[in-house]
């Protein structure tokens, strides 16, 4: 095994400890589609490991991954030409998503979260799934690129959104 | 209350792992077959149509169908280029650009080759195409009449213009979308 192929070996050992839950949660939120969720997970995984053999320490490992994460999955949906009406955080309706019952168990909630998640455009898409894995806003402007100013409107905005569609059922 | 949404969120899929090296392996030779089956689809086509007016242009029957046909090939060659040089980077550092960036990135590239079909797509078959139908009208004419064989070309042209505007006209369409999607982008990044 040659050193560049160890180092990515390392590097890809190390990050997945942290973020291989991630993964298959962006995966399984971005396609609803079972088998498609886990051919995402796969390619994401592939795309982080061959990646590794350029990883320069320009940024955290974990910024290194959650970039390419983001951005392989904005490949597939690209791919997958679902050109369906994105909308922005700040046009979401709350009609838009299915009526929220009274009572809702902890999968209920993950799929109006996917339901939300599905709804909306990039990068509002990213930040959104960003924040429910608990990152603060300056680790997801590191990711994303926008204006920590941005993503904290952005967060309350997300914040906002989900008090007003799951304070019912909590 | 988003505190609770953020756990919920998080308990699920906890048990993930990392895959194996021989699972990436796997991975990595299907994506490598899948890439080299659309590639290989495209260039058959594009040898297809070689080998079919090179065909043409060894047993043509006038001088126009043998020059129209060898301009047919020489834009099919070029369009083959053109599709060659807009395929997706395959730099694996690209994809750890900022997702605003990356997705950016993408777009903008989406944006030009849609906007730009009519010259590296449409364009280089269409000298070809238009020399092929003085020949065919050429050989026609002596058979059916000129009235005959110019109504057969006008039909031909009328198809062909159709088809040509019709992918022209789609991929407008679609420049028109990236460019909002861009700006849209654009907006998002320099808000707040």
């Amino acid at each position: 095994m040659n050193v560049v192929t160890a180092r990515q070996d390392r590097l890809y050992a190390e990050a997945m400890l942290a973020i291989s839950p991630a993964i298959r949660r962006l995966a399984q939120a971005t396609e609803a589609n079972s088998d498609g969720a886990r051919d995402l997970e796969q390619d994401i995984h592939l795309a982080l490991w061959r990646s590794f053999e350029n990883f320069d320490g320009r940024c955290s490992l974990s910024t290194w991954c959650y970039r390419v994460t983001h951005n392989v999955a904005a490949d597939h949906i690209c791919r997958a030409r679902r050109r369906g009406p994105a909308v922005s955080l700040d046009d979401v309706e709350l009609t838009d998503l299915d009526d929220p019952a009274a009572m809702l168990d902890d999968a209920r909630i993950r799929a109006k979260l996917h339901s939300l998640i599905q709804l909306l455009r990039q990068p509002d898409r990213s930040v959104i799934l960003l924040y429910l894995e608990a990152l603060d806003a300056k680790t997801i402007a590191a990711i994303t690129g926008l204006s920590g100013a941005n993503v904290s409107v952005k967060i309350h905005r997300i914040k906002a959104l989900l008090a007003s569609q799951f304070q019912e059922g909590m | 209350m988003t505190d609770t949404i953020q756990a919920i969120w998080a308990n699920e899929c906890a048990d993930a792992r990392p895959l194996t090296p021989e699972a990436l392996r796997r991975r990595a030779d299907e994506l490598r077959r899948s890439t080299l089956l659309r590639d290989f689809a495209e260039y058959f086509a594009a040898g297809a149509v070689i080998a079919t007016f090179s065909l043409y242009a060894i047993y043509a029957a006038n001088l126009f169908i043998a020059g129209g046909s060898a301009l047919v090939i020489l834009g099919t060659l070029a369009v083959t280029i053109g599709l060659w040089q807009r395929r997706p980077s395959r730099a694996t550092d690209v994809r750890a650009d900022t997702h605003i960036a990356y997705l950016r990135a993408q777009l903008v590239r989406h944006r030009d080759a849609a906007a730009s079909v009519a010259r590296w797509y449409l364009a280089p078959v269409l000298p070809g195409l238009c020399v092929l139908q003085v020949g065919y009208w050429m050989e026609q004419a002596p058979q059916v009449g000129a009235v005959g064989a110019t109504m057969a070309a006008v039909a031909v042209v009328i198809l062909v213009t159709i088809v040509f505007s019709s992918i022209w006209w789609l991929n407008r369409r679609a420049a028109l979308a990236y460019e909002q999607e861009i700006k849209a982008l654009d907006r998002a990044q320099s808000s707040g």
